[in-house]
């Protein structure tokens, strides 16, 4: 009886045991779900649990595909004289129900997100492209492309017999002389100008093209004009993994208090408008808004919904496309678009979000600006009363660039606004100047030097001069950032704008190492600044004692100039 | 006899690279607006590919030349100045080093001084006269960036004194 039963029971045991095997072996195997990141529920993006900023869009899964569809349909009509200035005809059209990437082109993040620093290569290993199904035809923009242009963008090509670049060899079939090499034809006037668009481009792989693949974008002719899907693999691309990747500008994470409906009017503490009036908007009629409770340093603004109300938006000749219009919003994640409350419900207490995008044009010839953010709605965050929303940069002590790590260093309470009684030491707290790391980063990453740091004798005067730095070929408009935090002692202009440095940042970090940034468009930062390594400090550009558009970026330990090249990482 | 072909295509391709790296050589140095000779060119930098013969002095059996050379590099044009001295067996050796532009530290002052002198007389030349030339020599110096100033070995500033050129004060340095 007993024997039976230790039978039973270790018949039993062994079940057991299996059981629990079977299951600790399933749970290793089952996938499991990064911690933190999920889809809220109404949410139409991927979002992930912020420490400091709460619940936050995940950058990492979202891509210009993945975005919800615009909502409403609309165009821009060039006027002849913008087109005869352009050279050729940036109307636009778009439809509900598309997605960004089938709207939106290259030219539109050039300034935000970069998106022409991509190579099909860099964008290869971002997404895995199935190189072989790949045809010329896929990439769109070689169907503009001269043989003079296309051997601008891949500079090797000119080296090569035409025999061995098929669609060239194809393009010069039936000329009386086919000259030998690639840059034999691109010596000839008339056939440096034959298009690729005169072939099938369907019958090549991107084989045919030595080099093309790692080629960037931005080397090839009118790159501005591809649209997004027409570029491999790059509407795939997480947000996260742009060259200029998306980052939330400021710090403050408001609590919703109440949601209001458009009955309600005349509203003047607001924090909501545009670039061009400024994010203090007052609402006359129609002001359906959100009323903010905490914390103190928005407690009872309002951020009035764009669906009601318009504001002044866009600059240069672009600005008057849709009047001059655009949704009273915010800018929380940087210009590449603007955020705008929607619709409200008090009965409910939410209201919804939707982005907005904007056309930019500018080549190498003309910049026309940019429209107002006119382009959407695409829906974004449901808000609640009582939910938190990200509102980004409030004060102006806070740089539209700032991370919460620099609001500290800068002594600004990152969750208030408000100026701390004791600032925050973020790292290095014995130096005097912030928050270097003491590395060093390139500040233009991806951009040949074109002058390197040493003496040079001036091939007349016969005297020599100390090039005191690392020059950098950045086209105008490249983003330029700090090598390594520190203070800003030096922002404006030093010389002229024709002469010597230009417009010229300087950098303390501390322990008698400074870095220069000269020759540059504008500034994102002021003299005193306390800025973090990798923030924005200005834009490339030619001002000064320049030749062309270039960086001339300069490392200095006590006062000497050192070479660069000895210290970036 | 297997072995002798492969010597024979390892001689012919050192050959023919030889042949390829001569004329490339010998082109580039065509293209240039001076003659320079063959003695000479043997101790020019080895990517030289455009030079300017700015001076030449003889003594009884050996001879000073002081040759601008530039060749390309990353897209950027590299200029660098040498002087060459030929022995009286007509070899030559190349004097100054990359970092010393003074040619009195290698050279008698008096050749020195003749050397820069010719280099300034030429300048003066081909860049209008005097007073174009110190025109464009003030604008230089007064117009430089804020930092390094220039330098000149003294040798040059001799030089451009006796051609009347003067130099704004405080704008350059004498190299030591």
């Amino acid at each position: 009886m007993n024997s039976s039963i230790f039978r039973r029971r270790r018949l039993g045991w062994s079940v057991v045991g299996l059981l629990v095997f079977v299951f600790a072996i399933t749970l290793h195997l089952w996938p499991l779900a990064p911690a933190h990141s999920s889809t809220q529920p109404g949410s139409p993006v991927p979002v992930i649990q912020d420490q400091m900023l709460g619940i936050k869009p995940n950058w990492a899964q979202i891509t210009l595909r993945s975005l919800p569809a615009i909502l409403e349909s609309g165009s821009f009509e060039a006027p002849d004289d913008l087109i005869r200035e352009l050279g050729y005809d940036p109307s636009r059209l778009w439809q509900a129900g598309q997605t960004a990437d089938e709207y939106m082109l290259l030219g539109d993040f050039q300034d935000s997100f970069q998106l022409q620093r991509f190579s099909l290569a860099d964008i290869g290993a971002v997404v895995g492209l199935d190189w072989e199904a790949l045809r010329l035809a896929d990439l769109a923009l070689v169907s503009w492309q001269t043989i003079a242009d296309l051997v601008q963008a891949v500079p090797d090509l000119a080296d090569l017999p035409v025999q061995e670049v098929q669609p060239i060899a194809d393009l010069l079939k039936g000329q009386l002389e086919v000259p030998q090499t690639i840059s034999d034809v691109i010596q000839n006037e008339v056939l440096a100008e034959l298009s690729l668009g005169e072939l099938n481009l369907e019958q090549y792989d991107l084989g045919t093209i030595p080099g093309l693949i790692d080629a960037p974008l931005e080397t090839f002719q009118d790159w501005q004009q591809s649209v997004i899907d027409q570029i491999p693999g790059l509407a795939d691309v997480p947000f996260a993994n742009f060259p200029n990747p998306i980052v939330e500008q400021g710090v403050v994470v408001g609590m919703v208090d109440v949601v209001f409906g458009p009955a309600e009017g005349n509203r003047a503490n607001t924090i909501s408008g545009s670039y061009v009036e400024g994010f203090n908007v007052p609402c006359q009629t129609d002001c359906a808004h959100l009323e903010m409770a905490q914390p103190e340093l928005v407690e009872g603004t309002q951020w009035i919904s764009g669906k009601y109300q318009q504001v002044q938006g866009g600059r240069g000749a672009l600005a008057s496309a849709n009047g001059g219009l655009e949704p009273t919003g915010r800018h929380p994640f940087g210009n590449a678009f603007k955020v705008a409350v929607l619709e409200t419900d008090e009965a409910s207490g939410t209201a919804e979000t939707g982005l907005y995008f904007r056309m930019c044009v500018r080549n190498a010839f003309v910049d026309l600006g940019c429209t107002p953010y006119f382009i959407g709605p695409i829906p974004w965050l449901p808000i609640q009363e009582e939910g938190m929303v990200f509102l980004g940069q409030i004060k102006e002590g806070l740089a539209t660039t700032d991370s919460a790590e620099v609001a500290a260093a800068k002594g600004i309470d990152p969750q208030t606004g408000e100026p701390s009684t004791t600032p925050t030491p973020v790292a290095r707290t014995s130096s005097s100047s912030g928050i270097a790391t003491g590395g060093f980063i390139n500040p233009a990453p991806g951009y040949p030097i074109t002058s390197s740091f040493g003496y040079r004798t001036h091939p007349i005067h016969g005297d020599r001069r100390l090039h005191a730095g690392t020059d950098l070929g950045t086209p105008n408009g490249t983003i330029i950032r700090a090598a390594d935090g520190g203070q800003v002692t030096f922002a404006g202009i030093s010389g002229s704008l024709t002469s010597g440095y230009g417009r010229l940042v300087i950098v303390d970090h501390g322990n008698g190492m400074e870095t220069y940034y000269a020759h540059l468009q504008g500034f994102f930062v002021q003299q005193g600044d306390i800025i973090a390594q990798g923030d924005p400090v200005g834009r490339a550009n030619s001002s000064g004692s320049s030749t062309g558009p270039h960086l001339h970026f300069e490392i200095r330990q006590n006062g000497q100039p050192q070479n660069p090249m000895n210290y970036l990482s | 006899m297997k072995r002798q072909r492969k010597i024979a295509i390892v001689l012919s391709s050192v050959f023919v690279l030889l042949m390829g790296l001569i004329s490339r050589v010998g082109f580039n140095l065509a293209q240039a607006s001076d003659e320079i000779p063959a003695t000479v060119q043997v101790c020019l930098p080895p990517a030289t590919q455009t030079v300017k013969a700015w001076g030449l002095v003889e003594t009884e059996s050996e001879s000073y030349y002081l040759i601008g050379t530039s060749w390309e590099d990353n897209e950027e044009t590299i200029y660098q100045e040498v002087l060459i001295y030929v022995d009286p067996e007509e070899t030559c050796r190349s004097l100054l080093p990359q970092d010393d532009p003074v040619l009195s530290h290698y050279i008698p002052l008096q050749l020195a001084r003749e050397l820069a002198l010719q280099r300034y007389t030429r300048v003066l030349q081909e860049q209008g006269g005097r007073e174009a030339y110190q025109q464009q020599l003030t604008d230089y110096l007064t117009g430089a960036p804020e930092g390094p100033h220039s330098e000149f070995p003294p040798e040059h500033l001799w030089a451009l004194e006796q051609l009347g050129i003067e130099l704004p004060p405080d704008s350059y340095e004498v190299l030591p």
